[in-house]
């Protein structure tokens, strides 16, 4: 028996449905918000025939979903081996992408490799997303790929990252979304992370992120009845009227079932999470180990209202919540289970008193 | 219940407000893999054939000649026997599964 299976423990009985994979940090832009500070690829990333090899252990993880980021995950040169290789193992796979590699011939490979759903980042309109995205002509780009997508069948999910300047043109890029017909519209608060750690100008205070809130909450309705789902993504909570009623939030799966791989073979809870998060490398232990070995996310299985960090400990929702989103608590609180971007505290905060978000540790 | 379908596994998952409280799974890894003929497992076909040639194998051996399986495998296998005797569905809690899984591993 090797080394590591002795270390696996029974206890926790949760699988990795969902695998974030990072395929390469490389990038062919230099967003100013970048969460992974994404350019150049990692210093030995995985070839082909070791991504080609953890496939297979996806199986018996009970893996349901990859989805496929980067980087630019479509700049890594096996992209498609390994979504034709998922679909061989009924495994779904998406990608996030900028849109920028779309091309009539890449639309043609995602559908033979059985890829069939994509998300685009779209921060709002051509000067804006420009500038945040660091490259003239990336929103022409980026819309091209949507329509491209879209044409062919492909569901697009636009991905916008909120922040202090495209907050109030919230309606307006919801009616670009609905234009270009994309099935989905995943909205998030800027993350402190990375690059988008260093201008505090794009970042939210309290008073917009409850405005973020209350525009997605104004939004639902009128454009479900258009035929796009707006997708409040994580860090969009929690237990508060702004809260969709369909997407019950239920604690961060990461590291309980979902998971990230970096594109060096280095796994994490989330791929947003800090590299001091890192539980295990695929090229000394299998996913199997790791996923199962009794310290890896072991505060994020099991934890009590007194390991829960800022207002969290504190919330009568604490427990059912687990703090928010992970990578948001660690961005922005610099402490796991303390989510501050969360419109209950800052509603019960406006009729105590209390503080508002502290600034990033 | 909420069903979660993946194709390999017929996996059931019940909703709890507490996703750190995991004991939900229930993997019905028969249901591609293999058939109860003669209320015996034949493995089919599939991805994981390995896998569910473990069960067929020491359950076989359990139900026709009384043989007891390994000790890290003994709880799952004889659930998994009481099943096919029963004729009923053959299915996995997740614990069982692992533990399967941790025994073919190693």
């Amino acid at each position: 028996m090797p080394p590591a299976l002795l270390e696996v423990a029974v206890s926790f009985e949760g699988f990795p449905f969902i695998v974030g994979w990072e395929l390469t940090l490389a990038c062919n832009l230099r967003c100013r918000h970048c969460a992974s500070s994404a350019g150049a690829p990692r210093a030995r990333e995985l070839s082909c025939a070791e991504a080609l090899a953890l496939c297979e252990q996806f199986p018996e993880l009970l893996v349901n979903e990859v989805i496929f980021t980067g980087g630019e995950p479509l700049l890594c040169p096996y992209w498609s081996d390994l979504a034709a290789r998922l679909r061989d193992l009924d495994i779904k796979t998406g990608v996030v992408t900028n849109g920028l590699p779309v091309a009539e011939e890449t639309v043609a490979t995602m559908l033979r490799t059985g890829l069939t759903a994509a998300g685009v980042s779209l921060d709002g309109f051509e000067s804006q997303h420009d500038r945040i995205r660091g490259v003239e002509g990336a929103f022409r780009r980026a819309v091209r790929g949507i329509e491209l997508m879209v044409s062919r069948g492909i569901e697009v999910t636009v991905i916008t990252s909120v922040t202090a300047v495209n907050l109030p043109q919230l309606g307006e890029i919801c009616e670009l979304v609905l234009s270009l017909g994309a099935a989905k519209w995943q909205i998030q608060p800027l993350f402190p992370l990375g690059r988008g750690r260093a201008d505090e100008s794009l970042r939210l205070t309290d008073g917009e992120f409850l405005e973020m809130g209350r525009l997605l909450w104004a939004l639902r309705d009128p454009a479900a009845a258009r035929g796009l789902r707006i997708h409040p993504a994580d860090s969009c909570g929690y237990f508060s009227p702004f809260d969709y009623p369909e997407m019950q939030w239920s604690g961060c799966l990461a590291g309980r079932s979902s998971i990230g791989i970096m594109s060096d073979g280095r796994v994490k809870g989330c791929l947003s999470w800090p590299d001091s998060t890192v539980v295990g490398d695929l090229r000394e232990k299998d996913l199997w180990s790791i996923w199962f070995q009794p310290e890896a996310f072991s505060h994020l299985r099991e934890f009590s209202r007194e390991q829960m960090g800022g207002a969290c400990r504190d919330c009568d929702a604490a427990l059912e919540c687990g703090g928010g989103c992970e990578a948001m608590s660690l961005a922005a609180a610099g402490d796991w289970h303390a989510d501050p971007y969360c419109y209950r505290r800052i509603l019960a905060s406006r009729s105590s008193g209390a503080p508002a978000l502290p600034a990033c540790p | 219940m909420e069903k979660l379908i993946i194709d390999r596994f017929q996996v059931q998952v019940s909703k709890l407000k507490d996703w750190s409280i995991v004991a939900y799974l229930i993997i019905d890894v028969i249901r591609r893999h293999a058939e109860i003929e003669k209320g015996l497992i034949k493995v089919v076909n599939g991805q994981d054939r390995v896998f569910t040639k473990l069960i067929q194998t020491h359950v076989a051996a359990y139900l026709e000649g009384g043989t007891m399986p390994p000790a890290e495998i003994a709880g799952p296998i004889l659930n998994i026997a009481e099943d096919v005797m029963a004729g009923r569905p053959v299915v996995l809690k997740a614990g069982d599964y692992i533990a399967l899984q941790n025994f073919r591993r190693g």
